[in-house]
């Protein structure tokens, strides 16, 4: 496991992402947080996350098109997707594309921590690799 | 219940229509427990782990509204109609439930003005955090905090809606650039609307006519997980008559550049009636200032915060002027660590007219501390009662007035730095060191870490004595003792499930909880101090220092997104528990508040309708006799599955009984010595008053006391029995859930006179609460009642009752005087059921012998 976690944290409800980025940070995580998800795109482009966490629905981009940029540029990048209401056709787009999980709302904290956690294990090996 | 009920002129039916009500019963079980267990989930979103959205809120919103209308449909068909105002009741709450939802709808029934004393946590969106939580601090800790009371988030609405302030405030929406300045000047330059103006005026009369106030800003969101820190207006010192005028400033500070940008920032929208105005009466003070519950700079040190000035407290707020700074040790009795006392030159005194100007501070006080170690000491003492109850650490605004008392002016979360995620060694360490009192026993119903002292309830539900901090530790998990729980460390109970009535509370008030125990209250000795562990499920001796520093530090304050607010407004008209004691004059439908209520009405009238199924004169030929061993008759109805399908004909043996509470009431009521053969004596004494009294006992008229019928399921009984002389009613109903278990014992008595009665009833009321029934006396009714408690116990009180009822057949002739009560109470417990006069006589003059 990566000894110091980076995590991209999007949502475009800035209260989302304050909780989330506090609660990573408790736990050590070096976090990022974003609510334009145009921006956290460009932002993949400069800088390397083990993990992206991200809402499903936004403006612009969906959690979708994250997920899609992310294995376009082949980043050892592990995607993991918050949705409120979830469709068979949205979850299989994404099981397709390779989302390393989908959660949904509502969710405890410590779920969500121990996803991004082995996410990160993934992405850091594979990083190595 | 009225002893006439009893004796209710019996309705005709046939035995569909009892199953048909029987049905009902099961059904309004299950959609009870559905509700219980949507609202446990609902206050767990509330605990600040979980992320949850609209949709949640919605989806809660339907399904909770559908099981509570589906257990008031199932009491309507259990009772006849017998209670329509609670279906009335429903719609309102169910209408205020979904208003909850709409962001920003203030209640236009919500009062322009609430008193200190009215306020709590809970009304936090309607009178600010800030104001809600010194509410709290007053109502429920008792620790000194300002007179004063608050003027609401609707009065704010009604400034927005005025005409010369509305244009503006819709410009303002818009997002229209410099909208905010001429909203304020709209705001400043309108009067206070008379219905706003005539509130404050009715507010301020009960107070002198020199009085001043502090006028403080109370804006929803303020103090919760965003700070606002000084982005509102207060104004200290103001005299009545301008309150109102102080109150317009105060609302318009809304819309300052500062407060406005911090809110776009935080993604908070600013919509209407987000301003509620605290109006304290001013303290006279000697010295303030603030204390940080824990030191920011080095939370693990175990040490506390102290910075106070002369006068008022502006000078450590403002950060103007310099101050005294003390260190405190976080344990009693708070020594200080370190302290840096000041020249303090000057100080905030209040101005004559209105406001405050800066005085200069007596010389021979300038090098003095500004406050003494003893009210540093009390201070440390109250603030970490506020950190127990709020659950995390404190900033805290203080005074000490001229007399040298000491007031809480304002307190908030303290936001810390990061947290260690795992619990370190030393906490480990610490916990090894502790002696575990209780491994994962039972079932935690709130996680979180609590210590105290061990306040042990006993069978009566006594209270008396127990002190805030305290840990509850309790038999059974009965709805009577929430009025406790919120101020309690943690609670642990012997008997209770996850979705009781008591573990909902829990929840509600955030307070650790192990429920289902069964052995607590023997493990866990009264007076001793311990920590419960919710987390681990474990209780230690001792108070865990690491640990509670450790859940201290890692907690987290209330969160403020809009989801959550709106949960907590919703949850306000669902959750809490008014309806507690079924005794009470208010248990009726038009004093349910809330869902929780409601449920809880509905359950209990809905067992009393069930018990009152013996009462139905049955027609048609569906009862079927019982041969048993002794001379009794009794005809079975069975509702479903509680004869064996083998039984053909007419008659039942023992061995068909398929109902378990008959089989189990049975095997007591024929345990060996219990059902005495020989007849019962009768003195003169008491031949003598059965023959003058004249009562419905002695003619009896109804159907039901000519007849001992038996209704009965798999898992239900309900038995109207006469025996001898005595009448006695037991329903009972074995189910799955713990807390629908329950058994109805009423036993009445004829043909003794009144001290024979009254004898009587004291040791039926004895034996049942020392078996850990709650025992009612009404004449010569007694009604006992075991709820809530797993099956296996339930079952063992119920061949309890058997016994009980056999035992009581030969109990008048034997109650001669006082001193039989206790005899006949000690042979019932060590199964001495045949007793004579002569027995006991033996049995007296053989103790007075030694």
């Amino acid at each position: 496991m990566p000894t110091n976690i980076d995590v991209m944290v999007l949502d475009d409800e800035p209260t989302v992402c304050e909780r989330l980025k506090d609660f990573f940070e408790k736990d050590g995580m070096k976090v990022e947080t974003f609510t334009e998800s145009s921006r956290a795109v460009e932002r993949l482009a400069e800088q390397r996350f083990h993990v992206v966490v991200t809402d499903l629905k936004m403006k612009g981009p969906t959690g979708i098109d994250v997920l899609v940029a992310v294995k376009n540029q082949n980043l050892p990048t592990e995607v993991i997707v918050i949705t409120g209401y979830r469709t068979m056709d949205v979850t299989r787009a994404a099981e397709c594309v390779g989302a390393y999980a989908f959660l949904d709302k509502p969710f405890h904290l410590e779920q969500l921590r121990d996803l991004v956690k082995k996410a990160a294990k993934k992405a850091g090996s594979r990083s190595e690799a | 219940m009225r002893f006439a009920d009893l004796f209710r002129s019996a309705r005709r039916a046939d035995v569909e229509l009892l199953r048909a009500r029987f049905l009902r019963f099961r059904s309004l079980l299950e959609n009870n427990n559905r509700v219980l267990c949507l609202i446990a989930d609902a206050n767990e979103k509330l605990g600040g782990e979980y992320l949850f959205d609209t949709q949640y809120l919605l989806s809660l919103e339907a399904q909770l509204g559908e099981a509570v209308t589906a257990v008031v449909r199932d009491l309507a068909e259990m009772s006849d109609n017998g209670y329509p105002t609670l279906a009335l009741q429903l719609e309102r709450m169910r209408a205020a439930v979904r208003a909850s939802l709409k962001p920003h709808q203030i209640d236009p029934n919500l009062p322009l003005t609430l008193t200190l004393d009215e306020l709590g946590t809970e009304l936090g969106d309607v009178v600010g955090e800030k104001m809600a939580r010194l509410g709290e601090i007053r109502r429920r800790l008792a620790l000194p905090v300002p007179d004063g009371f608050v003027i609401t988030a609707r009065a704010c609405d009604l400034v927005l809606a005025h005409p010369k302030v509305a244009d503006e405030f819709e410009k303002y929406r818009a997002g229209t650039e410099g909208a905010a300045a001429g909203l304020r000047q709209a705001i400043l330059a309108s009067e206070p609307p008379a219905e706003v103006a005539r509130a404050i005026k009715d507010a301020v009369k009960p107070f002198s006519k020199n009085a001043r106030f502090a006028v403080r800003s109370s804006a929803l969101g303020e103090d919760g997980d965003l700070t606002f820190a000084g982005q509102h207006t207060t104004i200290l010192n103001v005299p009545r008559e301008r309150v109102a005028a102080a109150w317009l400033k105060v609302v318009a500070s809304l819309f300052s550049e500062p407060a406005s940008g911090y809110r776009r920032g935080h993604g908070l929208s600013s919509a209407a009636g987000e301003m509620a105005v605290g109006c304290l009466l001013m303290v006279p003070a000697s010295a303030s200032g603030v204390l940080y519950s824990v030191d920011p700079n080095a939370p693990e040190s175990g040490a506390m915060i102290v910075s106070a000035a002369r006068g008022l407290g502006l000078m450590v707020v403002e950060g103007r002027g310099s101050v005294d700074e003390f260190k405190l040790s976080r344990h009693a009795p708070h020594q200080v660590l370190a302290r840096h006392i000041a020249d303090k030159q000057e100080m905030y005194v209040p101005q004559s007219d209105e406001g405050t100007r800066i005085a200069p501070v007596p010389d021979e006080l300038r090098r003095a501390p500004a406050i003494t170690d003893d009210m540093l000491s009390a201070l440390a003492d109250s603030a970490l009662r506020i950190e127990r109850h709020m659950r995390c650490p404190q900033d805290i605004e203080w005074t000490v007035g001229h007399d040298g008392s000491m007031v809480v002016l304002q307190a908030r979360p303290l936001r810390l730095p990061l947290a260690p995620p795992h619990p370190a060694d030393d906490v480990l360490s610490a916990c090894t060191r502790h002696r575990i009192l209780m491994p994962g026993h039972g079932e935690v119903a709130c996680r979180g870490i609590g210590a105290g002292r061990v306040f042990l309830v006993g069978a009566d539900e006594a209270t008396e004595g127990f002190e805030a901090g305290d840990v509850l530790v309790t038999r059974f998990a009965s709805p009577r003792l929430s009025a406790l729980v919120s101020s309690a460390s943690a609670l642990v109970s012997d008997v209770g499930s996850v979705t009781g009535h008591l573990a909902t509370v829990a929840r509600e008030y955030r307070v650790p909880a192990i429920v289902g125990t069964r052995d607590a209250t023997q493990l866990l000795p009264a007076g001793t101090v311990i920590t419960v562990d919710a987390n681990e499920n474990t209780v230690y001796e001792g108070s865990v220092e690491e640990l509670l520093r450790y859940q201290l530090l890692r907690s987290q304050p209330y969160e403020e997104t809009h989801e959550f607010r709106a949960l907590r407004r919703m949850l306000r008209h669902i959750s809490p528990l008014h309806q507690r004691d079924p005794s009470s004059p208010d248990f009726e439908p038009e004093h349910c508040r809330t869902y929780h209520d409601i449920i809880r009405f509905a359950h209990e009238r809905a067992l009393a309708e069930l018990s009152r199924l013996g009462d139905f004169h049955l027609e048609g030929s569906s009862a079927r006799a019982l041969d048993l061993d002794i001379p009794l008759d009794l005809v079975l109805v069975d509702l479903g599955g509680g004869i064996a399908s083998t039984a053909r004909g007419k008659a039942v043996t023992r061995s068909q009984i398929a109902s378990r509470p008959l089989e189990i009431l049975l095997q007591g009521l024929l345990a060996p010595g219990v059902w005495s053969t020989n007849p019962a004596e009768m003195d003169l004494d008491g031949f003598m008053a059965s023959a003058t009294r004249a009562g419905p006992l002695t003619s009896p008229g109804g159907d039901a006391l000519r007849r001992n019928v038996a209704i009965v399921s798999a898992d239900y009984l309900n038995l109207n029995l006469r025996v001898g002389y005595h009448f006695n009613v037991v329903d009972c109903y074995l189910g799955e859930n713990p807390e629908d278990s329950y058994i109805f014992f009423r036993f009445v008595g004829g043909v003794t006179d009144v001290t024979r009665r009254t004898r009587r009833a004291r040791l039926l009321a004895t034996i049942l609460s020392q078996q850990g029934f709650t025992t009612d006396l009404s004449g010569e009714l007694i009604v006992g009642r075991l709820q809530g408690v797993p099956q296996p116990l339930c079952e063992e009180q119920l061949r309890m009752v058997g016994r009980l009822i056999g035992f009581s057949r030969q109990l008048d002739i034997l109650l001669r005087d006082d001193r039989t009560v206790d005899q006949l109470v000690n042979a019932f417990l060590e199964s001495r059921f045949h007793m004579t006069i002569d027995t006991l006589m033996k049995e007296r003059d053989h103790a007075d012998e030694h």
